[in-house]
Formats: C-alpha cells, sequence, structure tokens
C-alpha cells in the first residue's frame, strides 16, 4: 500500500472518530472558561384524554332513521410539526366487531373519527389502524380544549333487526404516534 | 536628549514590576465539568432537571468568585432539534451547595459567590451547574433529538 493510501485512512479515521464535542474544563487564570454539552432526546408520545360514554336511547321513530351520538376528546402528540397521530378503534364484539349486545344478539354500529373541527370524520376499520390525523394537542392538559371526536352511528337496518332492550358494548380507541 | 519613544519603553520598563505586585494574583479555574444528556421516557415526567456537579479553584484565602453562563451557540438558553427549526427553551441554575441557586433563562453573569464548604481538590471548591426545562416546554417540543451546550466562565469577582 502506498504512503497516499495510508494517509488517506488515516485520515477518514480521524473524521470518523472525531465526537461531535465533549465536556472541557477551563485553565487556570485570572478568568477560567469550561464547556458542557447537552443532549436531550423527546420520545414519540400521545395521550388520549377526556373520552366519555355514549349512550342511546332512540324513540321508536327514530330507528327510521341513523343514530348517531359523537363523543369530543383530546389527543397530545409531539410527532412531526402538524403533531399526527393514528387511531385504532376495537370494539368487544367477535374479532374486534364494532357491536353492542343484551346478551345474545347483536347490533353493529359504525365509528368516525374527525381531527380538527368543521368536516367529516374518517370511518374507522375494526381492529386497523388508520392513516394520520393531524392536529394534536401540544400538552397533556389540552388547555385548548379539544382536538378532535368520534361519532357512533347504528343504520336503521340494524336498529330495527334488533329486539327492544338494552344492549350493552366497548369501544376501545388506540392512539399512537403517527408519522 | 533621550529620544520620547526610548523613554517611554524604559518608563515602562521601569514601572511593570511595581504594577506586578500592587496586588495579589487572584487565579480561579473550573474542572471536572462533564456533558449533559437524557432520554426521558414516553410518559414525560414535570420538569426535567439535569445538573452537573464541577469545582471552583480559587487562589487560597480567596472567598468568592464570579460565574457567567452562556449558551454555547449563541442562541440563548436552548437546544436546538435535529430537524425542524423549533429550539427547546430551558433555564439554568448555578448551585454552590449553601442553598443558593441563582436561576436564568438568559445567558449572562449569574452573580458573584461564595466558595462552598465542600472541597472537592486542592484549593477547589464544589459547585453544580443545573439545566431545567419545564414540563410545559417538554410538552410542547416535538419528538427528536435535541442538542446544546452551556459555556461557564468563572472569574475573581
Amino acid at each position: 500500500m502506498t504512503s497516499l493510501h495510508y494517509s488517506l485512512l488515516a485520515t477518514v479515521f480521524l473524521f470518523a472518530a472525531a465526537p461531535a464535542m465533549a465536556a472541557t474544563d477551563g485553565t487556570l487564570g485570572d478568568t477560567s472558561e469550561g464547556s458542557s454539552d447537552i443532549d436531550l432526546t423527546l420520545p414519540p408520545t400521545v395521550k388520549l384524554t377526556g373520552v366519555g360514554d355514549i349512550t342511546l336511547a332512540p324513540n321508536a321513530d327514530a330507528l327510521a332513521a341513523n343514530v348517531t351520538m359523537f363523543d369530543d376528546v383530546c389527543v397530545y402528540s409531539n410527532v412531526t410539526a402538524a403533531r399526527n397521530f393514528t387511531v385504532t378503534a376495537s370494539g368487544d364484539g367477535a374479532a374486534n366487531a364494532f357491536t353492542v349486545t343484551d346478551g345474545t344478539t347483536p347490533i353493529a354500529y359504525t365509528v368516525t373519527f374527525k381531527a380538527g373541527t368543521g368536516g367529516t370524520g374518517t370511518a374507522l376499520t375494526a381492529g386497523t389502524v388508520s392513516g394520520n390525523f393531524a392536529n394534536g394537542a401540544n400538552n397533556y392538559d389540552c388547555t385548548g380544549g379539544a382536538t378532535s371526536s368520534f361519532d357512533v352511528t347504528f343504520s336503521p337496518d340494524a336498529m330495527q333487526a334488533g329486539f327492544a332492550g338494552d344492549y350493552t358494548g366497548t369501544l376501545t380507541l388506540l392512539v399512537s404516534p403517527g408519522v | 536628549m533621550m529620544p520620547r519613544r526610548t523613554k517611554s519603553v524604559l518608563w515602562a520598563l521601569l514601572m511593570a514590576p511595581l504594577l506586578s505586585t500592587g496586588s495579589a494574583r487572584a487565579d480561579v479555574q473550573i474542572i471536572n465539568l462533564s456533558d449533559l444528556a437524557t432520554a426521558p421516557s414516553a410518559n414525560l415526567p414535570g420538569q426535567i432537571t439535569l445538573r452537573d456537579e464541577v469545582c471552583v479553584r480559587v487562589t487560597p484565602g480567596q472567598t468568592s468568585y464570579r460565574a457567567r453562563i452562556d449558551g454555547r451557540d449563541g442562541q440563548g438558553f436552548t437546544l436546538a432539534p435535529d430537524s425542524g427549526s423549533e429550539r427547546l427553551p430551558f433555564r439554568v441554575a448555578w448551585d454552590t451547595g449553601s442553598g443558593t441557586a441563582e436561576e436564568r433563562s438568559d445567558p449572562g453573569d449569574m452573580g458573584v459567590f461564595a466558595v462552598s464548604s465542600h472541597g472537592c481538590a486542592t484549593d477547589a471548591w464544589l459547585a453544580a451547574v443545573e439545566v431545567r426545562i419545564t414540563r410545559d416546554d417538554l410538552q410542547a417540543g416535538l419528538a427528536g433529538p435535541y442538542h446544546g451546550g452551556l459555556v461557564i466562565e468563572i472569574s475573581a469577582p
């Protein structure tokens, strides 16, 4: 190997091995100056708050059309400048189906999720990660108010097929950092 | 007749020893600095405090010193993200261990401090610098690495 090759290798090694910076002590004198590096890594973080229960008690006439209830929630996210996050909704029916039941008969419902204000929500598929939602809050306490909402909708067909009585179910919303 | 320039040089040479022995020289030194690093969990706690204990060496008999702390990149007390432009602010405190810790949100003179009662080397006394990041600022910051630095200058008061 020629000396030029050795020189090139040494140069590459020196650049590769050089630390970014490191703490330095001061020298003795009438002034003395030292320095320290500061490194902080914030992990991707999300937090869902403000979730409430949803109760519907439609009268007989209401069974002729969709019955929808919504709940305002707050999602904190520190991922990307848009504060993105995803939502995975799961029901407690078979295979995470969105259903309520009276113990024997399930009634299906649909779920939509909306980030920000205005516009329509995005339909969620049970057990499936959504696409990115944006406009998450920038603090855990949601001092700016609710950032998002979700709707639960029962169709006339589903309700009319059910028997009179009380139906219950659990909807689980899993919020994850977006990309 | 002596030229004026020669006369000035001779005057300076004669006066220099007198001026230098007019008062005892007060030397200082800051040592034992370390880098500060943290990677908190996703469940962000309240305020994060990063603390580095250092030693301040002073001339024997000297009982106080002045501390000045600046950000390393001239951007105040802030950390720069690897990506994006939103810097993360922090506050800095200087603690001599005597129960007083001056805290500042902007670079500059931290004040004059009595040497602590805790020795850490020959003629050197313990002190600590603390970097404090508030809960609100941590939550407002975007995920990812942030970098910055402190420059600490110690001098005779």
